[in-house]
């Protein structure tokens, strides 16, 4: 299990921020659809409202928590450029109790009379930070020893594109 | 039995061998599970944990029973319909509720079993439920919150929640008629405890239990359901059957029964037609119009139980006697005339093909097969095919006999079959059958509707 650093979670609830899920079939098609309705409920938990009973991520979800699949959620915001990848996976469905009526009256003021098909309680595995530089240094410390050839790289950037 | 029966199996993706029936006899239960979570993997473990439970039961240990029995903090069931128990321990038969539910959101009829059949128990550990086998946690279960509607009364005095019940998730069952005619003439299907139940529960539940609901409370009851915004998505109603005036008798009560319904929906709601289903005996078609027409009724399920033309007299005698097999049928498929394709279903009462005999078959094939035929049938037909796992209860005849509960892998090569024969459905036809009336939200005696999740 991971933690969800602050500034995460703050991403999450930012008005411009892109979510998108991506979930798996049974024969590992990866199914990936922009997800307004994915927050944060504290730092090992991400919620998800799924709105339509039979679509094809929730036949996913369904598979993902009874095979153990893993899901992936990416978060972008362009004004903040923050860019972040979190994979987890589905452990509970929530159709009743507090964390049902909460999501209930907020989707409903957004979308009156609404019956979503539940509330995903998902377990987060692992947090990925997807930023260029950041990525670019995790990749110098997962291969030691190839800075000089990344530096290289760097120099020969425009001439690649040209 | 017929060969080209039991190749609809492999037809139908069940190609491995199945053990013989006396094989799985007497084992213990944690290495049949494990037995059947090697041999099938492709059944979700919940799945498999779910049919388990509605053949065998559980039992609960003292103190997760002491916290379920608060009846202020936990939904209890009035079990109107039948008991839903292997034991008759009056206390906890009616201090709990009517199912749990697994994280996945599936839910099972808690029935309880006898503890001498090396059954699974209910802990309370840290706050929370478990289900568990030989003291292991398996599975983490949920309960649904008591209902507002559950401390009030009708008119008439009568507690709203013995006139419609929390079945798991967002559903309520009705049950307004609490007497099969069938037992009138000893005919009640072999399987069925219901009359004998109704007496149990009124010694039980005295004044507040009522075998007959009026179209009055019905209306009051659902006004009151309906008040509850966002929870509430499935409401069914069912009850003994009556052959008088070849059904005229129930079909003029549950005319009536709907139309209650329908006036709490047209003033709470403003909708006229019903996510309702009705689970009856099949009607003339002019009927079924009526119901449609005139009481806003979009889905039907007159249940065979039993497919097999052999073992269908003898399982299920007042419907062989009063209306026939084929009449049965031909009405069924008169109903998808009327409500559409997939708006029609029939359950078989899984397990009872492997009865002793003659009731029964005695290898799993043999009843897979049996089985299998009618759910092809009804798919074929446009009609949903629902399966309700039967458990032996006291007070049906197949308990005084001494049957016991099928195999386990005999529901698991059922599943894996009738998945498929949807599958196949989805692909010929480019869409699935309508969603939204059984599944697995709803009804907790049954394992198909659970994998129709993943159609």
């Amino acid at each position: 299990m991971a933690t969800l650093p602050k500034e995460i979670a703050e991403a999450f609830e930012h008005s411009e921020t892109m979510k998108v899920l991506t979930t798996v079939d049974e024969d590992g098609i990866p199914h990936t659809v922009f997800k307004g309705s994915l927050n944060v409920i504290d730092d090992e938990t991400i919620a998800y409202i799924e709105l339509l009973e039979t679509c094809r991520t929730q036949r996913n979800m369904v598979s993902s928590i009874w095979f153990k699949r893993t899901i992936a959620v990416s978060i972008f915001n362009p004004v903040t450029k923050a860019a972040y990848q979190i994979k987890g996976e589905p452990y509970k469905h929530v159709t009743s109790g507090p964390v049902w009526d909460k999501y209930l009256a907020g989707l409903r003021k957004e979308m009156p009379g609404i019956s979503p098909a539940c509330v995903w309680l998902i377990t987060i595995k692992e947090v990925r930070n997807e930023d260029y530089q950041f990525r670019l240094k995790e990749e110098e410390k997962r291969r030691p020893g190839t800075e000089y050839y990344l530096k290289y790289m760097e120099t020969r950037r425009g001439e690649r594109g040209a | 039995m017929d060969k080209s029966r039991l190749r609809l199996l492999s037809d139908f993706g069940v190609n491995r061998p199945a053990e013989k029936a006396d094989y799985w006899r007497g084992m213990r239960r944690k290495e049949e599970m494990e037995q059947i979570f090697d041999k099938y993997p492709e059944i979700p473990r919940t799945v498999v944990l779910k049919a388990d439970l509605q053949r065998v039961g559980v039992d609960f240990t003292e103190r997760a029973f002491e916290e379920i029995s608060n009846a202020e903090r936990y939904e209890h069931t009035g079990r109107i319909l039948f008991l839903f128990h292997m034991t008759q321990e009056s206390k906890k038969a009616f201090d709990i509720p009517s199912a749990f539910a697994f994280n996945d959101g599936t839910n099972w009829m808690i029935r309880l079993g006898n503890p001498e059949n090396d059954i699974y128990t209910v802990d309370f550990v840290d706050g929370k439920f478990w289900l568990t086998l030989n003291g292991e946690l398996l599975e983490e279960l949920n309960t649904e919150p008591r209902p507002p509607y559950y401390d009030k009364k009708t008119s008439s005095g009568i507690s709203m929640r013995f006139v419609g019940v929390c079945k798991p998730s967002d559903s309520i069952l009705f049950v307004p008629y609490r007497h099969c005619h069938y037992w009138n003439t000893g005919d009640q299907c072999r399987f069925c405890d219901m009359n004998y139940y109704v007496k149990f529960q009124l010694k039980v539940m005295g004044r507040q239990f009522s075998t007959r609901n009026s179209p009055e409370d019905l209306y009051e009851t659902m006004t009151e359901i309906l008040k509850e915004e966002g929870r509430w998505r499935h409401f069914c109603i069912t009850g003994g059957s009556d052959p008088r005036r070849m059904y005229e008798s129930e079909f003029d009560f549950y005319f009536d029964c709907c139309k209650a319904f329908q006036k709490a929906f047209k003033e709470s709601l403003g909708i006229e037609h019903m996510p309702l289903l009705l689970v009856l005996s099949p009607f003339k078609k002019d009927e079924m119009i009526k119901l449609r027409d005139e009481a806003g009724v979009a889905r039907y399920q007159p249940n065979i139980e039993v497919w097999d033309a052999e073992k269908f007299p003898l399982q299920c005698p007042g419907k062989a006697k009063n209306l026939g097999r084929d009449e049965w049928i031909k009405r069924t498929l008169d109903a998808v005339e009327v409500f559409g394709e997939g708006n029609v279903e029939s359950s078989l009462v899984t397990g009872t093909m492997m009865a002793p005999e003659p009731y029964g078959y005695p290898e799993i094939d043999e009843a897979v097969a049996a089985d299998l035929e009618g759910i092809k049938f009804f798919v074929d037909n446009g009609v949903k095919p629902i399966d309700y796992i039967w458990y032996c209860a006291p007070g049906s005849y197949f308990h005084k006999i001494g049957a016991n509960w099928a195999p386990l892998e005999y529901y698991m090569r059922l599943n894996i079959a009738r998945h498929n024969v949807l599958k196949n459905y989805n692909k010929e036809k480019g869409h699935a059958f309508p969603y939204g009336a059984t599944d697995f939200r709803c009804c907790p005696h049954g394992i198909g509707y659970d994998t129709d999740r993943l159609l």
